[in-house]
Order: structure tokens, then sequence, then C-alpha cells
């Protein structure tokens, strides 16, 4: 698969949040304004390319040489657990004053859904770190791609009069759906290009 | 109300506080997938918390995270190999899925959330409560899926109607909340629940 392929495919056919639903487990609470979105979103995307890089070398250079693929759960979720720790650590030491968000936020940005299976795809299916780390950043752009909006639609819903039963969750999942409608549209028509990867 | 049957309804995984929502929107496509998730769930879960919780007794608080993912990852794959062992092995993406029970909010959430000396009957009625949670709130949304992909409409396997699917089931339970408790000696009135600026 070439570059532009891959990305395209991670970031736009296969929009890590649109097409599959691997997004962050509080959409709701991720997608309270643009900001906090734009900001899970790199914090996501950060976390996608180092874990890919670590799980990238520990897969080829030993599970793969030792014939032990069956363990790449227990050795990706080493990388991550191991990571969360020496983030909310040297986070913690570096950032004394940040320290009650960045135990809120370094899990909901690590430990999650999207990073795991979007790891765990390029990992066995690219051969190249070079694509496993443009996989990564084009798969943060597509997360990027989808919070951001919808947040941006759930704030001008919080100004507007709405029907109290559409409010909170309710707009959430509705401007995701109309989004997810979109972006299938966009999908059918690059479907004949774009191989998917997963 | 007990925390098993608070995970279970006001915390609800899947409608109320939405942990699990790729593996809803994901596993309700077809009957294999929804049974194969409803199982994985219903055994991953609690016995994850089981074991973490003896393990995590040991490391300080702050390592309580590597105890759940590490015993998460080790539950998950030994259900990986059952699966591969009983010819019933997985495709890629599904595999995927299945793994990511290991890291999923479902999982992870009741560490994360959980009190200083809290007890193992304690996080033990909430992980079941969050695995029979998942159960009650999967089950439905499944069902209306599959018979809406079996009717015709192709476009029930989509994430964008899963999303509409579960707008309306938020819409309801938001109105049976708003009005069916005001009948209630101790429930809310409409008034009570109304947002803020509604009130005359």
């Amino acid at each position: 698969m070439s570059m532009v392929a891959l990305i395209m495919t991670v970031a736009l056919t296969q929009n890590v949040v649109l097409v599959h639903y691997l997004g962050i487990y509080q959409l709701s609470a991720v997608v309270r304004s643009p900001r906090r979105a734009l900001a899970m979103s790199v914090a996501t995307t950060v976390a996608l390319v180092w874990v890919g890089l670590i799980h990238w070398v520990m897969y080829r250079f030993v599970l793969v040489p030792l014939n032990v693929t069956v363990l790449s759960t227990i050795s990706l979720t080493v990388v991550l657990a191991v990571t969360l720790v020496l983030v909310l650590r040297i986070g913690s030491f570096l950032f004394p004053f940040y320290r009650r968000q960045l135990r809120q936020g370094a899990p909901a940005a690590l430990v999650n859904v999207t990073v795991f299976v979007i790891t765990m795809a390029l990992v066995e299916e690219v051969p190249s770190l070079v694509h496993v780390v443009s996989g990564a950043l084009a798969a943060g752009v597509g997360l990027g791609l989808a919070l951001v909006p919808i947040a941006a639609v759930r704030t001008e819903l919080r100004h507007r009069r709405i029907p109290w039963v559409l409010q909170g969750d309710v707009s959430v999942y509705l401007a995701a759906a109309m989004m997810a409608l979109a972006i299938q549209q966009i999908d059918g028509l690059l479907h004949q290009f774009f191989i998917p990867l997963y | 109300m007990t925390h098993f049957s608070r995970h279970m309804t006001t915390r609800n995984p899947v409608w109320m506080i939405p942990l699990a929502l790729p593996f809803v929107l994901y596993a309700g496509q077809a009957y294999d997938l929804a049974l194969l998730f409803s199982v994985t769930v219903a055994i991953t879960v609690p016995t994850i918390h089981g074991i973490s919780f003896f393990v995590e007794r040991w490391l300080p608080r702050h390592l309580r995270a590597i105890s759940v993912l590490v015993i998460g990852a080790v539950v998950v794959t030994i259900v990986e190999m059952v699966l591969v062992r009983m010819d019933q092995a997985p495709s890629d993406r599904t595999r995927y899925m299945v793994q990511a029970l290991a890291v999923a909010g479902i999982t992870v959430w009741p560490t994360f959330s959980s009190p200083a000396g809290e007890s193992f009957r304690h996080r033990m009625a909430v992980a079941g409560g969050l695995a029979v949670g998942f159960v009650v709130g999967f089950v439905p949304l499944a069902a209306i899926r599959i018979a809406l992909s079996r009717s015709g409409y192709h476009y029930a396997d989509s994430v964008a109607v899963g999303f509409l699917l579960l707008a309306v089931g938020r819409m309801l339970i938001s109105t049976y909340r708003r009005y069916g408790s005001a009948a209630t000696p101790h429930g809310n009135t409409p008034q009570d629940t109304a947002p803020r600026g509604d009130h005359p």
C-alpha cells in the first residue's frame, strides 16, 4: 500500500470515530468544547505515534523472531501501562500544578480502544516503521477531524434554545450520526481507490 | 440501591455512561458477534477485576493501572486462544476488538475510579454490575439493528444508524426519568429535573 493510500485510508475512509467508532470512552466529555476535543486529539495522536513505534520494535524484533505473536496483546498492553505510569510520573514532576488534569487526561488519551486497535492493525498489516508512524499520524488527524466539528456543533447548540429532550448526550449522538453519514458517502466514493486496511 | 444494581441502571455502560460504545456499535451488527461479545464481556470483566484486586494490594496506588491492564491482556489472550482452539478464530477486525477489551473503558474504569481502601465486595459489585449492564443494555440495541438489517434496511449496520438508535434510546430514558418517576412518592417532579432556565 502506498503512503498516500495509507494516509487517506486511515484518516478518512476508515475514520476511527465515524466509520469504526473506536472513539474515546467518554465521548460527551471529550467534545464539551472544540478546544478540549483538539487537545484530546493531539494527545491521542502523540500516544498513537509513541505506542506504534515501541510496539512495532517489540513485534518485529522480539515476537516475530520468537514465533510468539499470540502474545502481542500482552506486549502492547505492557507498553501502554508503562507509558501511562511514565507520563504520570514525569508529568507530575515537570508540571506539578497540572497534576489533577494529567491524572484525568493521560488515561483517557492513552488507554483507549483507538490507540489499541489502530496500533495493532498498523503493526500487523504495514511492513515499515515509516508507514506505521504516518498511519498513526493520519489516524490522529482523522480523530481530530471527527471530534472537533462534533464539539463545535455541541457548543453551538448549547447557546440555542432546543427541546430539553435533545440536550446533552443526545445532541452529541445526533451530530456524530450526521457526520458519520457524510463520511459514509465519501467512503463509498473513495472505496474503489483505496483498499481497507482491516 | 446497591453498587451492582446502580451500575446496571443509572450508570449503565451502554446508555448512561457510555464506556462500551466501541463494542456496542461494532458487535450489534450480527447475531454471532452479539453473542460473542455478550459472553466475552460477561466473563472477562469480573474475572479481570477478581484477579487484579488481589495483585493491586501489593502495589502502590499509582501502579494499579499496570495490574489491571496486564491481567486484562492475559485473560483476553486466553479467551482468544480458546476461540482458536474451538475453531472459532475470529476475523482480523473482530480479533482486534476482542483484544481491545483488555484496555476498554468498561474494563479499566473501575480501577481508575475506585476509592481508597476499596473492599473486594465493592469491586466485584462494580465490575459485575458493569458486565451485566453491558449485556442488558446491548441486547435490545443489537436486536433492533439486526432486525432492521434482516428486514432489508442495510444501513442499519452503519455507525450512523447506531448513533441514531442510541440518541433515540437516550431520549426515551430522559423522558422516563423526567415524567415516569414523577408519580412515585420519592420521585422527582418534572420541575425538579428540568434544566436550569426552564423554571418559571
